[in-house]
């Protein structure tokens, strides 16, 4: 077969990194070929109908903010939306919307084909050409050969995916998809090595066997911020989600029936998600407790099928069934999709540079669960990141690397390649020492500026993170320091002490009503609420901001001592082994990133400085 | 910046009068060295071999010495000890050979500093050498071999499972918020506040201990004071068992302080000998009783000898210069005195509020015994360390611990002050890095740990 020399970037794996990837490269105006195995399940939801959550919708905001597509998306599909930790501190806000996740895929397909520089390939990569370690081709299962300049690979559960439904197994990536085995093989024949990981997903019922009235309604929140910085509103109905309980009928069945689980006959052998675990997970790891709180989760807007969350498992699927029909108000419900588990290759991310490229060979970038991460979210950012920077490697301009300062997408890949991964990575707030400063509201002061050179920003989007720009920093600067004025008190329930201090100091203290107050000074100053939630936040969490400014600054310092790369740890004197194992295998660039590998100490970096300063 | 490739050589004992001398020698040429300048050579690694030190032709000592080899050793690097007679001429001759041979004098602690480069001891041991080569209280010496057996700091690991179980309930509040559903935010901070308030109070424990301990590292200040001729340099003899001071029949003799320093029971006392208080006669006494009543402020016990009538209501118009501290009051030269005498002076010293704890004479060595005694007892009460709380070693830690409090003291008030939850965690990571600085900091995954195995989370 000919070589095709059409595209100059390739993205293999159309999920939601994969698109992230296409549609920055395409931007940049490179030809670009997305190949997916399926061309009608691009950026399929394969598990929960719902994006966003703690730390995750901070990642949708910043790829927003940096032109990447999932925040539209999640706007133009919500089903219903709700606020987390309404009650906590503002730097802990976080937005879950639920979504039609038919429409999503749907308008996932007309973005990309509407695309000019992009081009959808339904077919089956299998393996890469790679010749002076820089990858040149990518080869497809029916014969096709592409050269490329730069490649993403964005492979999801589908590298040598195994599903298992009790005793029940078949190769594909996910139920009623195929995976791909070959290209595995091609990766490993490269020198990548692969290990197993994986993930699971509850049952799929119709709502007509679904007796909502033994179930407590969950409704969304009225009032909420948007993921898009143009809060796009849709034409969806508002739908409640519903909850039940486990009990321990449902769970003395599973204990009598430990054996017929694959996972803990070992039959898998790919380590899950913690934070995910199967109904047979927790009953085990937890036994005293006597309930679990089960959410069904509307797949779209007809509500005609629900999503069974927390009731993940791999148990066969009689047993299942006798299950979920022991449930309350599940009586009589028909499982119109099975649970099941998938099993599938990753490959540890400390052979990646924090540009997503990889060390081994040139051009070539990786994103999504083939890192070794879980959720949507965290896909979708390192599929922005590796996209932009594959195009800005044939650009030859510098790469684009979020700090870990300044973003969790930053956060992401700074853990993943320094710190490499042997279970499901998924994203928490508390994984950033800058969680004060990483917000949602402040994502566009935080990254826009950094991400424009990148391409992907339109003219509004810039003149709107302008705006939003001069106006905080007036806030915060001259506003701030002004009094609350009488007139506004009653929306803080008339408290007419508080009439002469200055708004810079009622934001401070905690015992305030902090939404009422940004209320007042929206009246006050007459700027829409969204600015003076920045500012009043940059207020409050000042002093703790001031010093983790200075810590970046010390460790930018750092930054700027080169490792030269052809180092030799295993000859220098007073480094650990443990030291010397981790940091021949990462091979960190500067003195910063030998510093945040986990098993590195002070001193061992003091070393370090007198071995490479003697030089 | 000292270059860590070359061979240092340093007296390891005390630069002064002794009968042997140790030379200790690390880095490369240690080995090769000592061969070169002893014969017969030691030939192998960690035996005794008795020889002539020798520098060319001359012979220089009769030594013992012995080598080792890397990474067998204190420093991890080749190493030789020679051993001398305790003349600090054949010490010099020594080093001066070693000089020349290329070798180079170690600065202080350089030995230490390699064994710690060379992953010989963890940077808390190292500081356990310094503390052990400093210290002269035996209790101080006995805590620093305690550290050194075993490499873990004390009770910190149970503060740093605190901090794990708190900083996991606050995060699973805030990542969790819809699955921790029975989280009860002031419950929660109340429970925090008696576990770090517990906390708090071993920490200000052990710093009072600390300082304790420093006190009695430097020696218990206690000054004998008294009208001139009441006996106080006689006591002071008597206390140093040796005739030290000047002791004359005659009033006015010390003319200034003598400062000598003992062992009471263990504990490293300084004992202090002032002129005799009283109207002063010349310029020159005058002088010296003022420097003596400025001593006051410095010491921490005094002994106070009463002889006359006089005595008492002298002590009476200088009493304000004592204020604060504590003093005993011995009667003296009571086998100077008849017994009716004694109760006149009983009674005159209660009247002025003066509480007499013993009537004594130095003739006796019975009543040394018990002054001594006294003095043991003082020190026992209030400054003796709990000996089961384990006391710091060194400034830097008591700094660090002191940091700490002030962090612990901190997230109380927020605690009370029902501060978001966010805001409490920055404080925990404030308390972890100084955790750090004492190697005993948690890590990311022991939070991940704890929240995972604490609460069923994960849809």
């Amino acid at each position: 077969m000919t070589i095709n020399n059409q595209f100059t970037c390739i993205v293999i794996g159309g999920g939601h990194a994969g698109i992230e990837a296409a549609l920055a490269c395409a931007k940049n105006g490179l030809p670009t070929a997305l190949f997916n195995i399926n061309i009608d399940q691009l950026a399929y939801i394969s598990c929960n109908p719902s994006v966003g959550g703690l730390a995750k919708s901070h990642i949708v905001k910043e790829i927003d903010a940096l032109g990447g597509v999932m925040g539209k998306l999640t706007d133009t599909c919500a089903l219903q939306y709700k606020v987390l930790n309404r009650s906590k501190g503002i730097a802990v806000h976080s937005l879950r919307a639920q979504i039609d996740k038919y429409q999503y895929t749907t308008r996932v397909r007309e973005l990309l084909e509407t695309e000019p520089m992009l081009t959808l390939m339904q077919d089956i990569v299998t393996g890469i050409t790679v010749k002076n370690n820089t990858v040149t081709r990518v080869i497809t299962e029916r014969g096709g050969v592409y050269s490329c300049k730069s490649a993403v690979i964005a492979t999801g559960t589908f590298l040598n995916g195994k599903l298992y439904i009790g005793n029940f197994t078949k190769q594909g990536g996910r139920y009623g998809e195929l995976g791909t085995i070959e290209l595995s093989r091609s990766l490993k024949k490269n020198g990548f090595k692969l290990k197993r990981l994986k993930t699971g997903t509850p049952a799929r019922v119709l709502a007509a066997g679904i007796d909502f009235d033994k179930l407590t309604i969950s409704r969304g929140d009225s009032t909420h911020p948007f993921f898009s910085w143009q809060k796009i509103k849709n034409n969806n109905p508002t739908l409640p989600c519903y909850s039940t309980y486990t009990n321990t009928h449902i769970h003395n069945i599973i204990k009598r029936n430990k054996k017929k689980s694959p996972l803990f006959r070992g039959d898998i052998k790919g380590i899950g998600p913690r934070y995910c675990p199967s109904i047979e997970d927790k009953i085990f790891r937890f036994p005293a407790k006597n309930r679990h709180q089960l959410f069904l989760e509307p797949e779209d807007h007809t509500q005609k099928e629900y999503y069974v969350n927390g009731f993940s498992s791999s148990l066969p699927e009689d047993l299942y069934y006798r299950l979920i029909t022991s449930l309350p108000g599940m009586e009589k419900v028909k499982i119109i999709k099975p649970a099941y588990a998938v099993e599938y290759d990753y490959i540890n991310p400390v052979h990646l540079k924090h540009s997503l490229e990889s060390k081994l060979i040139k051009n070539l970038f990786f994103a999504g669960q083939i890192n070794g991460t879980s959720g949507y979210e965290e896909a979708a950012g390192q599929g922005l990141i590796a996209g932009i920077n594959a195009a800005m490697k044939i650009k030859k301009l510098p790469p684009f690397i979020p700090e870990r300062y300044n973003s969790y997408i930053g956060v992401m890949i700074d853990d993943l390649v320094l710190k490499g991964t042997n279970e499901p990575y998924r994203m928490f707030t508390s994984r950033s020492e800058n969680r004060l400063s990483l917000r949602l509201d402040n994502a566009e002061l935080r990254l826009t500026a950094a991400g424009r050179p990148c391409g992907l920003l339109s003219d509004r989007q810039w003149r709107f993170f302008k705006r939003k720009q001069e106006i905080v920093s007036q806030l915060k600067n001259e506003n701030f320091s002004q009094r609350l004025q009488t007139k506004y008190l009653p929306l803080i329930r008339n408290r007419s002490s508080l009439k002469n201090y200055q708004f810079s100091y009622l934001f401070k203290r905690s015992d305030l009503d902090f939404t009422a107050l940004i209320k007042a000074a929206a009246a006050q100053f007459n700027t829409e609420p969204e600015f003076i939630l920045t500012a009043a936040a940059d207020i409050k969490y000042e002093g703790y901001i001031k010093k983790q400014e200075q810590v970046y600054q010390n460790a930018l310092k750092r930054r700027k001592t080169p490792i030269p790369s052809d180092l030799d740890y295993t000859k220098i004197r007073g480094l650990k082994k443990e030291a010397v194992t981790k940091l021949n295998q990462i091979r960190p660039e500067n003195l910063e990133y030998a510093a945040r590998i986990p098993g590195i100490t002070p001193s061992d970096i003091q070393i370090l400085v007198f071995n490479i300063c003697r030089k | 910046m000292k270059n860590h490739s070359d061979t240092i050589l340093q007296l390891a004992t005390a630069r002064a009068k002794a009968a042997v001398h140790i030379i200790r020698i690390s880095g490369p040429e240690a080995i090769s060295f000592t061969r070169a300048h002893t014969r017969p050579q030691p030939r192998q690694a960690r035996r005794i071999y008795y020889s002539s030190f020798i520098n060319g032709k001359k012979k220089i000592d009769k030594i013992i010495c012995f080598i080792f080899k890397a990474p067998v050793s204190y420093s991890g690097e080749n190493m030789a000890e020679i051993h001398c007679h305790g003349s600090l001429l054949i010490v010099n001759e020594i080093i001066k050979t070693g000089i020349q041979h290329g070798l180079r004098v170690a600065g202080p602690g350089e030995f230490t500093q390699r064994a710690f480069l060379n992953g010989k001891m963890n940077i808390y041991q190292a500081e356990a050498v310094n503390t052990l080569i400093n210290t002269r209280n035996d209790y101080l010496k006995e805590n620093s071999l305690r550290l050194l057996k075993n490499k873990h700091a004390y009770k910190f690991e149970s503060i740093k499972k605190s901090l794990i179980d708190i900083c996991a309930d606050l995060e699973t509040a805030i990542e969790f918020p819809e699955q921790y559903t029975n989280y009860n935010k002031k419950t929660t901070y109340k429970k925090f506040s008696r576990l770090l308030c517990r906390h708090l109070n071993y920490l200000q424990t052990i710093v009072a201990n600390y300082d304790k301990g420093c006190k009695i590292d430097s020696g218990i200040k206690v000054g004998i004071y008294g009208q001139p001729n009441s006996g106080k340099s006689t006591l002071m003899n008597l206390l140093l068992k040796e005739e030290r001071v000047l002791v004359t029949k005659f009033k006015g003799t010390t003319r200034d302080f003598v400062k000598e320093e003992i062992f009471i029971k263990g504990f490293p006392v300084s004992l202090y000998d002032t002129a005799g208080i009283r109207t002063a006669s010349d310029q020159l006494e005058k002088k010296s009783i003022t420097r003596s009543l400025n001593l006051i402020k410095k010491m921490d016990i005094i002994i106070y000898l009463l002889q006359t009538k006089r005595d008492i209501d002298y002590f009476k118009k200088k009493q304000h210069h004592f204020s604060g501290k504590s003093i005993i009051f011995y009667l003296n030269k009571k086998d100077l005195l008849k017994p009716a005498r004694i109760k006149q002076l009983q009674t005159r010293a209660d009247q002025n509020g003066i509480k007499i704890s013993r009537k004594t004479s130095l003739l006796d060595n019975r009543d040394l015994n018990y002054i001594e005694k006294d003095i043991y007892r003082f020190i026992c009460k209030n400054y003796s360390p709990d000996q089961t709380n384990p006391a710091l070693q060194n400034e830097r830690q008591k700094i660090v611990i002191q940091k700490i409090i002030t962090v612990l003291q901190q997230m109380l008030k927020l605690c009370e002050k029902k501060e978001n939850e966010e805001i409490l965690i920055e404080e925990i990571r404030k308390l972890n890095n100084l955790l750090d600085e004492l190697n005993i900091r948690y890590n990311e995954e022991d939070i991940i740990n704890r929240i995972f195995s604490k609460f069923c989370l994960g849809k």
